[in-house]
C-alpha cells in the first residue's frame, strides 16, 4: 500500500469512528493517522473533530500532492471509500448514493447520518480547499459529484460555462422555508441553477494577545508591525476586494486605473505578507499563533474564538466581501433526485438551524430562526446590522477583460511575495 | 319463425368475385415488393451515413492531429521552455509564436505546480493544476479537452494540454492552448444528409456539442427510443420530438486517441419520409394503378350484375307489393324467356289470389256485421246481469272448484262479511272459510259445513246461522254446485240471505196474534161478568139503601158492593186491553196537555218520598191519537214507577219531546216505521227488572205484586194502546238503577182539532119521566127496571128488541127516554136506535154495553145516539147520565 492510498484509507475510518473519537479521544487511531500522513503533510486537527486541508497542505518537499490523490473523501455511511466518479458506477445495482462536493467540515457530519438513515441513500463527501480548485475539478469532470457548495460568483460563472443542471422546484417542498430576501439574487435570477445554503462575510480575524488595540480597518493587514505574520487569502478576487475597499472602491469596479491601484496596494503589501493560503492554513495559522491578523471567512473564525478566546474578529469599518454559499447540481451528475432529496433535507428548519449552529455562519432559512442559538443570533459579526450589510457587497461574476487584469496582476504579486521568501531564506545566510 | 338466413345480393356477389379475382394478387404483388425494396433503401442508406460520418470522424481526428502537431511546436520552442527565461520573455515569444498559429486562442504556460510562467491572453481562470487533464499532461502526453465554454468569450472551446520537457526528458512545465471548436462544427454543421439529415456530435455524457441548432450546444441530447450516446446500437431508428420518424447511425469519435477515456459519439440522423420517399412514390403509382383498376372492376361489376339482378328485384317488389296487400301490381314482362315465363306465372298466381281475397272479404265483412250485433246484445246483457248480479239482496260466491279460489262475488259481500268483491276474487276456498267462519257465532260448525263441499262437491243445502260480526244477523245460506252442459261439477254456489228482519216480523206477529186471541178472550169473559156484575151491583144497591144506616146489613152490603166495583175496574181494564183492534174516537191532539193533567192527578195520589220530574217539550208536535187512551197510557206508565218505588222513594222522570228515530232503533224495532215520533219516557229510579222479567212484563195478567195489588194488566193495556196507534214500547231496564218506558207514537202532520181531552163528567139526578129499557139479559131488565123506578122514572122494560120497536112504533111519543143494550140477538142497540129514530127522529136513545166491539163511549155520537154507558150499570152513575140526556133534549126542545 501506497503512503497515499494508507492515507486515504485512514481518512475514510476516521471519519468513521469520528464521534467514537470524540468521546475517547481516540488518541491510538489519531496517532496512526498522525504517523502516516507525517511522512506527507501534518494533520492539524481542527475544532476538535475534523480533519482540515489535507489536500492543500505542502508536503516535506514542498510539492503538492496530485489532486487525484489528496482529495479528502469522507464517507459517511462507512461502507467505502472511493477516490474517483468512476468509481460511483460500479456501486452496487439499486443503491442510492449522493456525492457532495464541498468546503472541508461545511457540513453537519450528523445531519449526514440522519440524511442516510431518514432515506437510505448513501452519502459521499469530496472536499475542496479552494473556490480555484473547485471550479477546475467541476470543469474537467462535470460528473464528478452530484450536489455541490459555491460561492454567487462562482455560481453565476458555472452558468455561464453551462457546467450546471437545472434545479427541479417541484422536488423541494420545503423551498418555502428559505427568506425571499435570499432569493432570485443577480447572480441566479429565479433561482433556476442554486439554493442558499449560508451566507457569510470576509471578517478580519486578528490575535488579540499579539495586536493591543483591537483592529477596525482592513489597513491594519498593511502594518508593518505585524510584517511576517500577516496571511492572506489565496483567492484573487477575494483579496483584491480588500485592496479595492481600503481605496474605497466598489470591489467589483471594472474601471482599469482602480483596479491597477488595487493591484499596487497589494504589491505594497507583498513583503509584509508570510503568504497567501488556503483558509485552512490560515485558521490553523491563527490558532498557533504564528499568524496574528489575516481575511478570514466569519463562520470559521467565529468557531476557532469559541475555543480560543485569545482570537479576536471584526467586519473593518471599510465594509467586506458579502456571500451566499449556495447547494447547486452539476450539468452531468448522475444521482440529481438524490441531490434534491439532499436539499430538500436541509431545507427543513431544524436541520438547517442545527446545521447552522454547528458550523456558526447565518442561515437563510427563515423558518430555521427559532432553533437559532441566542448567541449565534446576537452575534453581529454572525448576522451584521443593517447598517454594516449596507457597506458589504457581494462579489460580481468576472468578464474577460477584469480576469485578465486580476490574473496578471496576480501572477506580479505571487512573484513579489516568491522573491521575498528568496530573499528572506537568502538573509540568514549572507549573514552568516 | 323462420329463420332466414343471412343474405347477399347478386350484386355484391358479382362484384366481390371481380375484386378477389382482379386486385388480390396485384395487393400481393405490391406489398411483396414495397417489402424488399424497403429494407434495401434502409440498409443503403445506412451504409451511406456511416460513410459520411467516417469521412466526419477521420476529418476531426485530422483537424486534431493538426492543432497537437502545432502544440508540439510551441512546445519544443526554447525560448518558451528554458528554465532561464523570464516571465516577459516568455510572454513575448508567446505571442510570437501565436501570430503563427492564429488558430489558437489562447496559449499559455504553466509551471507543474500550476502557477502561470507566461499567458498570450491571461485569459485562464482555473487553478488548472487541480484538473486530470493537467495530471495526464504532466504524466507525458497529449491531452484534449472536450469542446467547453470559456468565462466571457462566445462558443466553445477545445483546450490541449502538452508537455514540456527538458533535455533529460523531464517534462518541467505544461503548455496549453485554446482551438475554437467553430472550426470543427462549422464543418459538421455544414454535412448534409439529403435535404433535412443533419450530425450531431455529442460527448460521452450525451452534451451536445455540434448541433445545427446553436441553442442546442452543451444540452442533453435527449431523444425517446433506443438512441444514446453508447455504441451499444449503432444503428436503428427513432421519433424526434416534433421531427417525426428518422434513421440513425452512431459512430465513435476518439479525437485524441490518448488519455482520455470518454470518447465522443457521431450522431448521423436522416428523415424516414425522406429516405423512402422515391420508394413511396413508386408505391404511390402502383397504388395509382390498383384504384383505377378497382374503379374499373366496380363500374363493370355494378353493370353487369344490374343487368342480372333488375328483373329478379322487379319482381321481388311486385312481390313485396302483393304482400303488403296490393294485387292490383304484375311483373313487367322482359326479354329474358326464364324471366318472362317466371314474370307469366306470377302474374296468373296473383291474379288468383286477388278473386279468392274479394271473395273473402265479402264473408268476413258479413261475419264481422253479425259478430259485432252479437257482441252488443252481449255486452248489454252482461251489463244487466251485473247489475242484477250486484243489487241482489243475497251475498253470493262462486268458487272455482278446479282450483279452488273464489271465481266471482257480488257487491252484496261488502255488506255481509266486510269483505269487498275484489277482495275475495282469486282468493283461496279454504282460506275465506276460515276467515267467515270468525264472523258467525258457532264458527267450528260453520267450518265444517263449508269444507265438507270439498269431500261432496255435487251436495247442496240450506242452512240458516247467526252471525256476529260485523253486525247481528239471522243468515240463510244456500249451496249447490255449478255444472257444466255435460253436467260436470266446475263450480260451487253459495247464496247467503239476511232473515234477521223477515224473523223480526214473524216475532212480532206471534206477538200480536197472541194478544188478540187473550184480548178476544178477555172480552168475551168482560162482557158476561158485566152483565152478571150489573144485577149484583144493582141489586145490592137497592137493597143497602133500604136497609137503614148503620144496620149490619147495610155494611156487609157495602163490601159487596165495593167488591163489585173493584170487579168492575177488572173489567174496564180487560176492555180496554181487549179494544186494541178499534181505533177508537182518535184526533189529531197535542199530547203535553195530557201529560201534564194527568201528573196533576198521579201527584196529589202518591207518596211524598217519591219526585215527579218533567221535562215537556209543548212544541213537540201532535198525534193522532185517542186522548182517553193516552191518559190511560201515562196513568199506567206512571202507576207502575210509583209501584216500583213505592217501599224505598225516588224519582220519576217524565219527558216528552220529538225525536228523529235512528235506523239501529229502526232495525230493532220494526214497527217504527215513520221518521218523526212523540216519545213520551217514564223513568224511575228503582231497583229494575231483570232479563227475565223484561220479556214477560207486557203479557196479561202477569205481575209481580203481591196478589191484589195488581191487575197484571197495565202494561198489557199501555203495549196495547200505543201499538193500536203505530207506535212502539220501549222498555229499557237496569238492575239497580232502574227502568225506563219509552212510549213512541208517529207524529200527526194535520192540525190539531178541538180539544176534547177533558173527562165528561156526568151529573147525578132523578126524574119522572118515561123510559124504555130493552136488554136481552132477564136479570139486567129487572134490575134496571127496579133502579129506574127506584129514582123516580116510569118504566117499560122489555128483552127483545123487535118486540121493543114494535111497541115503540104504537106510541112513539108515550117515550121520553130510550135505554137498549147493544149487544142483542136479532137486532143490535144502534139498529133498534136507528129505526126507532126513523119513528120518531128527536126520541134521545142511550145505549148500554157488557163490552166494547163496535161502539164505545169515543164514538156513539156517529151512531146518532145520544150516550153510551158501560156495563156494569153503577145505579149513581146511571141515575146522572139519563138525567144528563134527559135534560140536553129538553134544553134542545126548549
Amino acid at each position: 500500500m501506497t503512503i497515499r492510498k494508507m492515507v486515504d484509507y485512514m481518512d475514510c475510518k476516521q471519519s468513521n469512528f469520528r464521534s467514537r473519537m470524540r468521546d475517547h479521544g481516540g488518541k491510538v487511531f489519531r496517532e496512526i493517522v498522525d504517523v502516516s500522513r507525517a511522512t506527507c503533510s501534518r494533520v492539524p486537527l481542527l475544532r476538535g473533530y475534523a480533519i482540515r486541508q489535507l489536500g492543500a497542505r505542502k508536503n516535506l518537499t514542498g510539492v503538492r500532492i496530485p489532486v487525484f490523490a489528496i482529495v479528502g473523501i469522507l464517507v459517511v455511511s462507512g461502507i467505502g471509500c472511493r477516490k474517483s466518479q468512476e468509481q460511483n458506477t460500479s456501486e452496487p445495482e439499486g443503491e442510492r448514493i449522493v456525492v457532495i462536493f464541498n468546503w472541508e467540515d461545511y457540513l453537519d457530519a450528523d445531519l449526514l447520518v440522519e440524511f442516510t438513515r431518514q432515506t437510505g441513500i448513501k452519502v459521499v463527501v469530496d472536499n475542496f480547499d479552494t473556490t480555484d480548485e473547485f471550479v477546475a475539478k467541476v470543469k474537467s469532470d462535470p460528473s464528478r459529484c452530484d450536489l455541490m457548495v459555491t460561492d454567487d460568483s462562482t455560481i453565476a460563472v458555472l452558468r455561464e460555462l453551462r457546467l450546471l443542471r437545472a434545479i427541479d422546484h417541484k422536488k423541494l417542498t420545503a423551498l418555502n422555508n428559505l427568506d425571499p430576501a435570499y432569493l432570485n439574487l443577480d447572480f441566479d435570477p429565479g433561482n433556476q441553477y442554486s439554493i442558499p445554503y449560508l451566507w457569510g462575510t470576509t471578517v478580519l480575524a486578528y490575535r488579540k494577545d499579539k495586536i493591543s488595540s483591537p483592529p477596525t480597518s482592513w489597513r491594519s493587514l498593511w502594518n508593518a508591525d505585524y510584517a511576517g505574520h500577516i496571511m492572506m487569502i489565496d483567492d484573487t478576487q477575494d483579496m483584491f476586494a480588500i485592496a479595492l475597499a481600503i481605496l474605497g472602491h466598489s470591489i467589483n469596479t471594472a474601471v482599469g486605473s482602480e483596479l491597477d491601484a488595487a493591484r499596487e496596494k497589494l504589491l505594497e503589501q507583498a513583503e509584509l505578507v508570510t503568504s497567501y493560503s488556503n483558509i485552512y492554513d490560515i485558521n490553523e495559522a491563527i490558532v498557533s499563533g504564528q499568524c496574528w491578523i489575516a481575511p478570514m471567512y466569519s463562520g470559521d473564525i467565529i468557531a476557532d474564538a469559541q475555543e480560543h478566546p485569545e482570537i479576536g474578529y471584526v467586519i473593518p469599518d471599510e465594509g467586506t466581501v458579502l456571500w451566499i454559499d449556495s447547494f447547486a447540481i452539476p450539468r452531468d451528475s448522475r444521482n440529481h433526485d438524490e441531490a434534491h432529496a439532499f436539499i430538500n433535507f436541509l431545507l427543513a428548519p431544524k436541520n438547517a438551524a442545527a446545521n447552522a449552529n454547528e458550523l456558526c455562519y447565518a442561515t437563510p432559512n427563515a423558518a430555521a430562526m427559532p432553533y437559532i442559538e441566542k448567541k449565534f443570533l446576537d452575534d453581529p459579526q454572525i448576522y451584521p446590522p443593517q447598517e454594516v450589510l449596507a457597506k458589504c457587497e457581494f462579489l460580481s461574476k468576472l468578464d474577460q477583460s477584469r480576469l485578465r487584469k486580476l490574473n496578471t496582476s496576480w501572477i506580479d504579486i505571487q512573484e513579489k511575495i516568491r522573491l521575498n521568501k528568496a530573499d528572506r531564506s537568502l538573509q540568514p545566510a549572507i549573514s552568516e | 319463425m323462420i329463420a332466414v338466413p343471412k343474405t347477399r345480393s347478386i350484386r355484391s356477389l358479382v362484384l366481390r368475385s371481380l375484386l378477389i379475382a382482379g386486385l388480390l394478387p396485384l395487393v400481393a404483388v405490391s406489398i411483396f415488393t414495397y417489402t424488399f425494396m424497403r429494407r434495401a433503401t434502409v440498409e443503403s442508406e445506412y451504409d451511406k451515413m456511416e460513410e459520411v460520418a467516417r469521412e466526419v470522424g477521420r476529418e476531426i481526428e485530422s483537424f486534431m492531429n493538426r492543432t497537437a502537431q502545432d502544440l508540439r511546436v510551441i512546445a519544443s520552442n526554447p525560448a518558451v521552455t528554458s528554465p532561464a527565461s523570464n516571465s516577459a520573455e516568455r510572454d513575448r515569444e508567446l505571442r510570437e509564436l501565436h501570430s503563427f498559429y492564429n488558430d489558437l486562442s489562447d496559449i499559455t504556460l504553466y509551471a507543474r505546480n500550476g502557477s502561470v510562467l507566461a499567458s498570450t491572453s491571461h485569459g485562464y481562470m482555473e487553478n488548472l493544476n487541480r484538473t486530470e487533464w493537467f495530471a495526464n499532461a504532466e504524466l507525458g502526453d497529449l491531452v484534449a479537452t472536450p469542446p467547453r465554454k470559456i468565462l466571457g468569450l462566445k462558443g466553445l472551446y477545445i483546450s490541449f494540454y502538452y508537455p514540456v520537457r527538458d533535455a533529460t526528458g523531464r517534462v518541467t512545465s505544461v503548455v496549453t492552448a485554446q482551438m475554437p471548436f467553430s472550426q470543427l462544427s462549422n464543418v459538421l454543421e455544414q454535412v448534409r444528409l439529403g435535404q433535412r439529415g443533419f450530425v450531431v456530435l455529442v460527448d460521452f455524457f450525451g452534451n451536445i456539442l455540434s448541433h445545427p441548432d446553436q441553442a442546442r450546444i452543451l444540452q442533453k441530447f435527449e431523444v425517446c427510443g433506443d438512441i444514446d450516446s453508447s455504441l451499444l446500437l449503432t444503428r436503428g431508428t427513432t421519433t424526434l420530438d416534433k421531427r417525426g420518424k428518422f434513421l440513425f447511425t452512431k459512430q465513435a469519435v476518439n479525437p485524441t486517441r490518448a488519455n482520455l477515456p470518454r470518447s465522443w459519439t457521431l450522431i448521423s440522423l436522416k428523415p424516414y419520409d425522406e429516405v423512402l420517399a422515391l420508394l413511396n412514390r413508386q408505391q404511390l403509382i402502383q397504388g395509382g394503378v390498383a384504384g383505377f383498376a378497382l374503379i374499373l372492376i366496380y363500374v363493370l361489376g355494378v353493370v353487369f350484375s344490374r343487368n342480372l339482378s333488375r328483373p329478379i328485384t322487379e319482381a321481388a317488389d311486385v312481390a313485396e307489393k302483393v304482400t303488403s296487400g296490393d294485387l292490383a301490381v304484375e311483373v313487367p314482362l322482359t326479354r329474358t324467356r326464364e324471366i318472362q315465363k317466371l314474370a307469366i306465372a306470377f302474374n296468373d298466381m296473383v291474379r288468383e289470389v286477388r278473386d279468392h281475397r274479394t271473395r273473402l272479404e265479402t264473408e268476413v265483412e258479413q261475419h264481422t256485421d253479425k259478430l259485432a250485433e252479437s257482441g252488443d246484445r252481449l255486452h248489454r246483457i252482461r251489463a244487466y246481469l251485473e247489475a242484477a248480479y250486484d243489487s241482489m239482496r243475497e251475498a253470493l260466491l262462486i268458487v272455482d272448484i278446479t282450483d279452488g279460489v273464489v271465481f266471482a262475488a257480488n257487491q252484496r259481500t261488502s255488506e255481509f262479511f266486510g269483505i269487498g268483491p275484489h277482495d275475495l276474487e282469486g282468493r283461496d276456498y279454504t282460506d275465506i272459510g276460515t276467515e267467515l267462519a270468525q264472523l258467525f257465532d258457532s264458527p267450528d260448525v260453520f267450518s265444517e259445513i263449508w269444507r265438507r263441499y270439498e269431500m261432496h262437491p255435487g251436495d247442496s243445502d240450506t242452512f240458516e246461522w247467526e252471525m256476529v260480526e260485523p253486525v247481528s244477523r239471522v243468515i240463510s245460506a244456500f249451496t249447490a254446485p255449478v255444472t257444466d252442459r255435460d253436467q260436470h261439477v266446475v263450480a260451487r254456489l253459495w247464496v247467503f240471505r239476511d232473515l234477521t228482519h223477515q224473523r223480526a216480523l214473524e216475532e212480532e206477529l206471534r206477538k200480536v196474534q197472541k194478544m188478540q186471541t187473550i184480548g178476544t178472550l178477555a172480552g168475551g169473559i168482560a162482557h158476561d161478568f158485566n152483565n152478571l156484575l150489573t144485577p149484583i151491583l144493582g141489586y145490592t144497591s137497592l137493597t143497602l139503601n133500604a136497609l137503614p144506616e148503620g144496620s149490619r146489613g147495610r155494611e156487609e152490603l157495602k163490601h159487596v158492593v165495593k167488591a163489585a166495583k173493584r170487579a168492575k175496574e177488572v173489567i174496564r181494564q180487560i176492555l180496554l186491553f181487549s179494544s186494541q183492534k178499534t181505533t177508537g174516537s182518535r184526533r189529531n191532539i197535542s199530547v203535553h196537555p195530557i201529560v201534564e193533567e194527568t201528573l196533576k192527578l198521579i201527584e196529589r195520589s202518591i207518596s211524598p218520598n217519591i219526585e215527579i220530574r218533567q221535562d215537556i217539550d209543548e212544541k213537540c208536535g201532535h198525534v193522532f191519537a185517542n186522548s182517553a187512551q193516552l191518559h190511560q197510557v201515562i196513568m199506567n206508565l206512571c202507576t207502575n214507577a210509583y209501584q216500583a218505588l213505592r217501599t224505598g222513594g225516588g224519582i220519576i222522570k217524565v219527558s216528552l219531546m220529538s225525536i228523529d228515530v235512528s235506523q239501529s232503533l229502526r232495525d230493532k224495532h220494526p214497527r217504527l216505521t215513520n221518521e218523526r215520533y212523540i216519545r213520551l219516557s217514564v223513568e224511575d229510579n228503582g231497583r229494575g227488572i231483570d232479563d227475565v222479567t223484561i220479556k214477560r212484563v207486557l203479557e196479561p195478567f202477569f205481575t209481580t205484586k203481591a196478589v191484589g195489588e195488581g191487575t197484571g194488566l197495565g202494561l198489557a193495556v199501555v203495549h196495547g194502546i200505543v201499538t193500536n196507534h203505530d207506535g212502539e214500547l220501549v222498555i229499557e231496564s237496569e238492575l239497580g238503577k232502574g227502568t225506563v218506558f219509552h212510549v213512541y207514537i208517529p207524529v200527526s202532520a194535520a192540525e190539531v182539532s178541538d180539544d176534547v181531552s177533558a173527562i165528561e163528567v156526568g151529573q147525578g139526578g132523578r126524574g119522572s119521566e118515561s123510559i124504555m129499557f130493552v136488554d136481552d139479559e132477564d136479570d139486567v131488565v129487572a134490575v134496571v127496571r127496579s133502579i129506574l123506578e127506584s129514582i123516580g122514572y116510569t118504566v117499560t122494560a122489555l128483552n127483545d128488541s123487535c118486540q121493543a120497536l114494535d111497541k115503540f112504533a104504537l106510541a112513539p111519543d108515550s117515550y121520553d127516554l130510550v135505554i137498549s143494550d147493544q149487544s142483542m140477538p136479532r137486532m143490535t142497540g144502534t139498529q133498534l136506535a136507528k129505526k126507532m129514530r126513523e119513528i120518531r127522529f128527536d126520541i134521545p136513545i142511550i145505549i148500554v154495553s157488557g163490552y166494547n166491539d163496535s161502539i164505545s163511549a169515543e164514538n156513539f155520537r156517529d151512531f146518532a145516539v145520544n150516550d153510551y154507558i158501560e156495563k156494569p150499570l153503577d145505579p149513581d152513575d146511571f141515575g146522572n147520565a139519563i138525567r144528563t140526556v134527559l135534560d140536553e133534549t129538553a134544553r134542545e126542545r126548549g
